[in-house]
């Protein structure tokens, strides 16, 4: 029985945010490979691939952020992408570009050539107060309500970035943006993200807001406040995606509206979904394996040439990919490929087992 | 202190809830019983704050109660379980303890000693299956679990919704222990709601007995079993006058 039983000591787990750095690494140990690698080894054209595909990964962990740890799928996450990139475009861009592309500017911003890092920074800041503000709305909503008001916030944006010339030139490509960063820049990036992503999953906030997520009911008798909790986790997603965004300005150097709109939604939502929402190892796997197998689809689509015979040209096929991607994973494995577990999870659970498998 | 009286709930024509009332004092096990429908759980639900009274108060040690957050009231120190387990499935036995005590150990910095996550997870036998998934725990230990949990949010009132429901014997008696020695260790107060009534006769000090959204008695199990309000309640109208003893209607 169990009030006479003496009870061995418990093992206490790691600290928090122990587990959270320890385990954080070892989710980017992967990306950092592969950065380092395509970096050494590999032609400027693959470094750029894999430059754009990293941010994309930082887009995927900004959306695992509130969506993984609220439960609500975020459909606006690009919003906030497009409103870093842009906001470091105004900023930054040399004045005798913007006399070319954005002489009328509003607030005297025709004027005004910041330095990359103040320029980044303010970026960063106007993010922060629009999903500050957004926030407010967001979390009085849960389930299939937040994620329409998201959508809304997303085509809010959108609409504005096309029909303000003055600031965003429309639906023309805002270009002369100076390209400043490159792959280390964003591999760094990519990796600070990651690690953040994990420490807020892991934190006290972060473990409620999961527990509301799974049932409204029991949380709320545990005192927990899931409001304050999915503001928060709204604006830290929101400052991930705009960092994304940030950087994407300043490594393509030129922007377009329709760049930030349902195409990039649906694409890293789909890298979200296939890895696992669950957690921001299954983010990182989710990006990675989609944008490897997109590229490739992409060759293809293009037409090959395997042994004299060239393959037709299938202009389309990645966005069929995509689309099987979503509807084959939510068949057959909704939860995604890792599920609500982190990388460290499996690693720690293969240890335990370890020696009854040698025996 | 906890101290629930005049309380009115009804929903649309349906009165629940008609003057419930009932009290429970710190180190005191009390059953709430009464057939299907006679207002236990709706009264359960308007004390923990998921249900605003219409009339009514609820008073935790002089702290007015009723009609504020299941937030409020937690953090207050009332806490409870749920008739049908809730438990958060994809967190771990550990995690979903340690995530109900997290608020109160912000709140009651300076406050009594609590029980800790780890001797939690020791009191009710969890400690070897900590690191598993609550979601793939069997049915009787996600019951102890729900209880730790309520437990590791620093509660002077925990409210227990029928949790001997779908136990066996065995693991009744380990309920029983379980209850009676974290009253012992915390002196808080236990509300117990149950249908099995040699559980609950074994358990409680003192019974409320409610019937169509009224109190009809209240008291020691002995004294309220021989009323013959709640023995029409139990046994059906004109069936003598209190000779029928407590154990064999729990049978």
């Amino acid at each position: 029985m169990m009030t006479v039983q003496s009870v061995a000591p418990i093992a206490r787990p790691l600290r928090w945010w122990a587990r959270g750095l320890a385990g954080g690494a070892l989710t980017a140990l992967p990306v950092v490979l592969i950065g380092l690698a395509v970096l050494l080894a590999a032609p400027g054209w693959v470094q750029h691939l894999t430059t754009m595909a990293l941010i994309n990964l930082m887009i995927v962990v900004g959306l695992q952020v509130y969506s993984g740890n609220s439960g609500i799928v975020h459909l606006g996450h690009s919003a906030f992408v497009g409103l870093g990139a842009y906001g470091m475009a105004i900023l930054t861009t040399p004045l005798a570009m913007k006399k070319l592309s954005i002489p009328n500017a509003p607030f005297g911003l025709s004027a005004v050539e910041l330095h990359w890092f103040p320029g980044g920074l303010l970026a960063l800041g106007v993010v922060w107060v629009i999903a500050w503000t957004t926030a407010r709305v967001i979390a009085r909503l849960s389930g299939i309500a937040a994620t329409i008001v998201s959508l809304a916030f997303l085509i809010v944006v959108h609409s504005v970035f096309l029909h303000w010339p003055a600031l965003f030139k429309g639906n023309q490509a805002f270009f002369g943006i100076p390209k400043l960063v490159g792959l280390p820049g964003v591999l760094l990036a990519a990796v600070v993200v990651i690690l953040i992503a994990r420490l807020f999953r892991d934190s006290p906030g972060g473990l409620q807001l999961r527990a509301s997520a799974q049932d409204q009911m029991a949380a709320d008798s545990i005192a927990i406040d899931s409001r304050a909790l999915r503001r928060r986790a709204w604006i830290l997603s929101a400052l991930i995606c705009g960092l994304a965004g940030v950087l994407f300005a300043v490594v393509s150097g030129t922007i377009s509206p329709r760049l930030f709109y349902f195409q990039q939604v649906m694409l890293t939502l789909a890298m979200l979904i296939l890895g696992g929402m669950g957690s921001v190892s299954g983010a990182v796997a989710g990006a990675v394996i989609l944008s490897v197998v997109l590229e490739l689809i992409r060759t293809v689509e293009s037409g090959i040439t395997i042994g004299g015979y060239t393959t037709p040209t299938l202009l389309g096929l990645s966005g069929v990919a995509l689309g099987a991607v979503i509807v084959l994973c939510m068949a057959l494995r909704p939860q995604g490929l890792l599920g609500h577990q982190e990388a460290d999870d499996f690693l720690s659970r293969w240890l335990r087992t370890a020696p009854t498998r040698k025996r | 202190m906890l101290s629930v009286s005049g309380i009115h709930k009804s929903f649309g024509g349906v009165q629940a809830l008609a003057d419930a009332a009932l009290d429970c004092a710190s180190g005191e096990v009390i059953g709430l019983i009464g057939p299907n429908g006679a207002g236990k759980s709706t009264l359960v639900n308007v004390i923990s704050g998921f249900l605003a009274p219409d009339a009514g108060q609820v008073v935790l040690d002089g702290a007015l109660l009723q009609g504020r957050t299941p937030q409020h009231i937690s953090a207050s120190g009332i806490a409870r379980t749920f008739q049908n387990l809730r438990v958060f499935r994809d967190l771990t036995v550990r995690q979903n303890i340690e995530v109900a005590s997290l608020r109160a150990r912000q709140l009651r910095r300076d406050g009594p000693p609590m029980l800790g996550v780890d001797a939690l997870l020791e009191t009710f036998g969890l400690a070897d299956r900590m690191s598993d998934a609550a979601g793939a725990l069997p049915y009787g230990t996600r019951r102890w679990m729900e209880i730790a949990r309520a437990m590791a949010t620093g509660p002077r009132i925990l409210l227990l919704d029928e949790p001997a429901a779908g136990l066996n014997d065995e693991e009744s008696d380990r309920l029983h222990q379980i209850i009676t020695r974290l009253r012992d260790l915390t002196r808080i107060g236990v509300v117990v709601i149950d249908h099995d009534l040699t559980f609950i006769n074994n358990v409680c000090d003192r019974l409320f007995v409610m019937d169509q959204g009224r109190l009809i008695a209240s008291g020691a199990p002995a004294a309220v079993w021989r009323n013959p309000k709640v023995i029409e309640v139990y046994v059906g109208p004109g069936t003598g006058t209190g000779a029928t003893p407590a154990v064999e209607l729990g049978g």
